[in-house]
């Protein structure tokens, strides 16, 4: 009997084990794999969304679909994206968020990036940068040379610079995290389209974004800045360097290279009520190219004049990178962590964007190079 | 092991100074969030109904402790590498800090690592609910009649399925979630205290050699 009974009710059940009835076909999604966020001129508050993704069906007349809404919220505009996709909109294979400088600069980063990190299926490791000199809209479309997709180059030429140290990891998470945390600022990379007249047909890399704690982003950093920023910040990745240094009563030698390994140690403390923080830099250098007259290059009198000339020279550029990010009020070295890991009761009651701009910053920089003219995968 | 390899993912980006000043907020600060760790350390006290039928029960002791060893340690594992890749500001205001944790880490087939983990972890849900359930019906079945342990089974099942599906609201299941995990703490702290009294009036000899007996 009780048998039975049991077999009954595995049979009822059955029933509610239907499964997938939330099952989601990827030929009925609309899968968006960029995002193209520009503000309202009219009204500040009121973005422009615009989505991209691949057509998946065989009468679409292009590859690729483009949708533009507006909405103060991203959830508003996604909501009104919706009523005119005829597929439902998913963001799991999200690849990259573009922003026009006006969006950035409007201060209303931080709320958009919120509004996309609550978004629940998003791909948190999505590429974000900032777009200069065009609409983030017309960076999706963008027909490169040698991409039929907008979306997908952008995010080859973001990763492949990432992956060879030109510039930091910049996704919606890592953003999320920084603006959350305290005692660092997030960082964006800039890119800005290129091409002949007035049709666009790539984009090119020209710096970093800082964005301060309020959302508003402050400032640029040039492309050399950035390698700068990289060593400053460790978090340099075999980044390559050129630069100019004097040799031996030689003024202006042209030096490339390629930084092998970085190793910052960052001591902070509380003196007189302000915040000194000691940044000792030590990097390995590989020498690519040097232009300078020399009888011997495999000397050791050769190897020590050329690490104090670029230990000079990586010192200046840093400071110079440094007082730049103190003028805008924003830390995106995250100097501010290590003050507040020293000494948690004093920072507890300070505004750190502020403290940041007047506290006293030391840099040291040690070099050694280690080979001239020998490489081994020598990248670009 | 699958799971536990899924959480070694997203471990690049784990950055020290996030989870530095290590004791800022003070000792008792930590202290205070026991009551809602102990809800992961509850369900060792299946050991006093299923003990009578474990035959090795010299090795029994060794095994728990081990066993709750090991889930301290994943336990504190978990934290620190949530704190660290997360940072504690951003992990404050997650509603399920390991899912994103998880959503971080890619692998190169399988993008959605926390599919990955939330499939292999409902597994292991599912086992840990069988092993209650069936100590629940046993000893229903051990204070009523032997026989009625299929009957019990079979009226358990309603009930298990409504803990899992009524609480809906998100306040609910957290606030049931906490009250089980002081009710558990505190019925585990009176039952040894109990067990432990009624041994010593008994004179029960706990030394290797009775055990076997």
């Amino acid at each position: 009997m009780t048998r039975k009974a049991m077999a009954l009710l595995m049979v009822v059940l059955s029933l509610f084990a239907a499964g997938c009835w939330d099952l989601r076909v990827i030929e009925d999604l609309s899968l968006v794999l960029a995002l193209g966020i520009d503000q309202d001129e009219s009204n500040p508050g009121m973005l422009i969304v615009t989505a991209a993704g691949p057509a998946f069906s065989q009468e679409a007349s292009e590859p690729t679909f483009r949708t533009t809404t507006m909405g103060y919220c991203l959830t508003q505009a996604f909501m009104s994206m919706q009523l005119e996709r005829q597929r439902e909109l998913a963001f799991g294979e999200m690849d990259v968020v573009v922003f026009s400088e006006e969006a950035a600069r409007s201060g209303n980063m931080h709320r958009v990036m919120r509004d996309l990190d609550q978004v629940r299926d998003l791909d948190p490791n999505a590429w974000v940068c900032i777009v200069r000199k065009a609409r983030a809209q017309h960076v999706l479309n963008l027909v490169p040379r040698e991409e039929s997709r907008a979306f997908m180059y952008l995010t080859t030429l973001l990763e492949r610079n990432s992956n060879i140290g030109s510039i930091p990891r910049a996704t919606v998470a890592r953003y999320s995290i920084q603006h959350s945390a305290q005692g660092i600022d997030p960082i964006i990379p800039v890119i800005e389209l290129i091409g002949a007249g007035d049709k666009p047909e790539d984009a090119r890399i020209v710096g970093l974004a800082a964005i301060d704690s309020r959302g508003k982003m402050v400032g640029t950093l040039t492309d050399s800045e950035t390698k700068t920023f990289l060593l400053l910040a460790g978090l340099g990745n075999r980044p390559r360097f050129s630069t100019h240094i004097d040799y031996q009563g030689q003024s202006g030698c042209a030096v490339s290279g390629l930084v092998r390994k970085t190793k910052r140690e960052v001591r902070a403390g509380i003196s007189r009520g302000r915040p000194v923080i000691d940044v000792r830099i030590r990097l390995e250098v590989d020498i690519l190219n040097l232009q300078a007259g020399l009888d011997n290059v495999l000397e050791e009198k050769v190897f020590r004049t050329l690490e104090k000339a670029l230990a000079r020279d990586f010192q200046g550029n840093m400071l110079k990178v440094l007082r730049k990010t103190q003028d805008w009020g924003a830390d995106i070295l995250g100097l501010g962590r290590f003050v507040r890991a020293q000494d948690p009761d004093w920072y507890k009651d300070k505004d750190w964007s502020e403290e940041y701009r007047d506290c006293q910053v030391n840099v040291q920089v040690e070099v050694k190079v280690q080979r001239i003219g020998t490489l081994v995968s020598p990248l670009y | 092991v699958p799971a536990l390899a899924l959480f070694f993912l997203p471990l690049d980006q784990f950055d020290l100074l996030s989870v530095r000043p290590i004791g800022g907020e003070g000792f008792l600060t930590i202290l205070g969030a026991t009551p809602s760790a102990s809800f992961a350390f509850l369900g060792f006290e299946v050991l006093l109904v299923v003990f009578p039928f474990i035959t090795n029960r010299q090795r029994i002791f060794r095994i728990y402790t081990l066993t709750l060893a090991t889930i301290t340690v994943i336990y504190m594992w978990n934290a620190v590498v949530i704190f660290g890749v997360l940072g504690i500001e951003y992990t404050q205001i997650q509603v399920w800090p390991m899912i994103k944790y998880l959503h971080i880490g890619t692998l190169p087939v399988v993008e959605r690592v926390d599919n990955l983990f939330q499939f292999i972890w409902f597994a292991q849900v599912i086992a840990v609910v069988a092993v209650q359930y069936y100590a629940a019906a046993s000893t229903l079945a051990a204070i009523t009649s032997k026989r009625a342990y299929h009957l019990w089974a079979a009226l358990l099942w309603p009930i298990v399925y409504l803990i899992a599906v009524l609480p809906v609201r998100q306040v609910t299941i957290l606030r049931a979630e906490h009250i089980v995990g002081r009710l558990g703490m505190a019925f585990i702290a009176v039952m040894v205290s109990v067990l432990l009294l009624v041994a010593w009036l008994r004179g029960l000899d706990e030394s290797e050699g009775a055990l076997g007996k």
